[in-house]
């Protein structure tokens, strides 16, 4: 009688498993939390969050989002749980897209005027979950400005980054991308923007509407503030025109071999 | 005896056990290669081109499928045809022109342009966009031609203040040929026009994006918290036309939750009184006299169509046959001595059994727009 049922409880486990095998469904499943989001001279502003398939943030229909008020106690400031997202099946992790921007003109939704930060790519495990200790949304009038005044009709950006050791990346000693229209961006106040990364899991990918003709990124090593000798920038010289042409800094590459 | 017994019973399960998974993913899915399949009543083979295929034909479908909007007016046979067909290992289509008696592969030659809206005016070739502006694809051998029609920043700021573009159709049976739909954050326009860049509004539907908006049932905006501030189109329009005849304009809203690859699309009908705004499930295939035609089923080798007025009424239905089915737009044809109006469908049919060289015959039917309104006497 056991001989039965156990070649009975085989039998329907295998039926069980051909019928789920055969329909399989590649749906995967992460988490991504932010332990804080910090405006050093500012507090009270409402911020919007969104994780994407795609950089565009005003394309498309975004399913998952956030909102997360600066100067909060909440910790941490943003938790989007059981992220579910279709891959292949022996995929484990996939590219995604962090989308966060203040809604200056209040118009309630995303549009030209907002303040935004530019999307950054973070990657996703199935069944893990990603944790980002600290972005740094700084709203303090420039030059130069660390966050975009955004306006959607701007030439697309996309800023491939490679760094060569992104756990150097902190509050600390954030990367940088440096963007404006003077050929000489040598130091920060000849630029139009200076936007900082202060997480390992944000940099290897950029994107910004923007009509800044130069521009490079660059690792604050020193934590001083500007760029300064030693720090990690991926240009040669940042006084040189051809050198901080923005094509420049598509595919860019940080790392210890090229320092200022 | 018993162990023997014991020992049938496991492989009768196990064959059990893989015939209900074999079947869970096949029953019902017939396998059938007839060139040119019979149609019902009512529906004329204008034309059957065939194709040699060096490409694997696994999985074999069409793409988009349009006409030229020249010949789709003469009235003296099969219009030109412009469409594409992909296997399943193939993410664009090879587009072939269909016309007399010749088919014509073409190369995209990195022209950019949306497969989805597509429309014509008197012109040759079908209109469509760039994303940037309303363009015009020809035949150029061997390539397809993009020729500027009008930039859609000109369309919007010729629109009386009509808002963003947001659909666009023309249609060479309207007496005024052009249509745009205009968004101006809070109402829905309709606008129209017999030359571009300039429209103007003739109906206006209050609130109509929170209209739509409301109308997803899964992909809703209480399902998704905190996500309002980014849909700020609240749906994407991925189609748009309309029927002067039948006094009524359509679209295609689509909500796609990009991160778990799902998505929920309605089809909105406006009425041009600008009293009707409906919403319904339907997948649309096209306008075609008086009513705009969607899919009931879209599967091999019946596909169902539903014929349904501006409030979205289905009048009628019928079918076309082959493996796989696209609606092409309607046209002025010839059928039985006489010229008609007509919905064109081309459908695909394979020459045998082989799934790897083959040739493909590609028949184009016609379905007189007489008939929508209660089918074939």
């Amino acid at each position: 009688m056991i001989k039965r049922f156990a070649i009975i409880a085989c039998v329907g486990s295998l039926l069980a498993g051909l019928l789920l095998g055969s329909c399989s469904s590649d749906l995967k499943t992460s988490s991504l939390v932010i332990n804080q989001i910090i405006d050093p001279n500012t507090s009270g502003a409402t911020l919007n969050i969104a994780l994407s398939r795609t950089p565009d943030f005003v394309g498309g229909f975004k399913t998952e989002a956030a909102i997360y008020t600066l100067g909060s106690a909440a910790y941490p400031a943003v938790s989007l749980d059981a992220i579910a997202w279709q891959g292949n099946d022996d995929q484990d992790a996939d590219a995604f897209w962090l989308l966060i921007a203040w809604d200056f003109n209040g118009s309630s939704t995303i549009n030209d005027g907002d303040n935004i930060l530019p999307a950054m790519r973070v990657f996703l495990e199935d069944g893990k979950t990603t944790t980002i200790d600290t972005i740094v949304f700084d709203m303090t009038p420039g030059p130069p400005d660390r966050v975009f005044n955004v306006t959607f009709t701007d030439t697309q950006r996309t800023f491939n980054i490679f760094v060569e050791n992104r756990n150097l990346v902190s509050p600390a000693a954030p990367m940088y991308l440096r963007l404006g229209g003077n050929v000489d961006l040598s130091t920060a106040a000849a630029a139009t923007y200076d936007i900082p990364i202060t997480d390992g899991n944000l940099v290897s990918g950029l994107y910004a509407r923007t009509l800044a003709t130069n521009g490079f990124a660059w690792i604050d090593l020193d934590g001083n503030g500007d760029l300064s000798s030693g720090d990690w920038m991926s240009t040669v010289d940042p006084s040189v025109p051809a050198n901080t042409d923005i094509s420049a800094a598509f595919n860019s590459v940080l790392w210890s071999g090229q320092t200022f | 005896m018993s162990i023997r017994l014991h020992h049938t019973y496991t492989l009768l399960l196990v064959a059990f056990a893989v015939a209900v998974s074999v079947l869970s993913c096949n029953f019902m899915m017939p396998s059938f290669n007839y060139p040119v399949m019979r149609q019902e009543k009512g529906m004329t083979v204008l034309n059957v081109y065939q194709i040699s295929q060096d490409e694997n034909l696994e999985e074999i479908q069409f793409g988009f499928g349009a006409l030229d909007g020249l010949t789709s007016q003469n009235g003296i046979g099969s219009p030109d045809v412009f469409l594409s067909i992909r296997n399943r290992y193939s993410y664009e289509g090879r587009i072939f022109h269909l016309f007399g008696t010749t088919v014509d592969p073409l190369e995209r030659n990195g022209v950019p342009f949306d497969e989805k809206q597509l429309s014509y005016n008197t012109g040759v070739g079908f209109l469509t966009t760039n994303g940037a502006d309303i363009i015009r694809i020809t035949a150029n051998l061997p390539n397809i031609l993009s020729n500027f029609v009008e930039s859609i920043a000109n369309i919007e700021a010729n629109a009386g203040g009509a808002g963003s573009l947001r659909g666009f159709a023309g249609n060479i049976f309207a007496g005024t040929m052009y249509r745009g739909l205009f968004d101006d954050g809070i109402n829905l326009n309709i606008n129209s026009g017999g030359a571009l860049p300039g429209t103007a509004t003739f109906a206006t539907y209050t609130n109509g994006m929170d209209t739509v908006a409301a109308s997803f049932t899964r992909l809703t905006d209480a399902a998704y918290p905190d996500a309002q501030f980014w849909n700020a189109g609240k749906a994407e329009i991925r189609r748009f036309g309309f029927s002067e005849s039948g006094a009524f304009s359509w679209f295609e809203a689509l909500r796609r939750d990009d991160l778990a690859d799902d998505e929920e699309i309605r089809l909105v009908a406006l009425t041009d009184d600008g009293l009707s705004l409906k919403t319904s499930d339907a997948v649309v295939a096209g306008t075609a006299g008086d009513y705009v035609l969607t899919w009931n089923k879209r599967e091999a080798p019946g596909f169902q169509i539903a014929v349904l007025d501006d409030r979205l009424n289905e009048v009628h239905t019928f079918k076309v046959y082959g493996r796989d089915a696209v609606y092409l737009g309607e046209a002025l044809v010839a059928i039985g001595g006489s010229s008609e109006n007509a919905a064109l469908f081309a459908v695909l049919g394979l020459g045998n059994v082989s799934l790897k060289e083959n040739d493909v015959y590609i028949s184009i039917l016609a379905y007189p727009t007489a008939y929508l309104a209660g089918g074939a006497p």
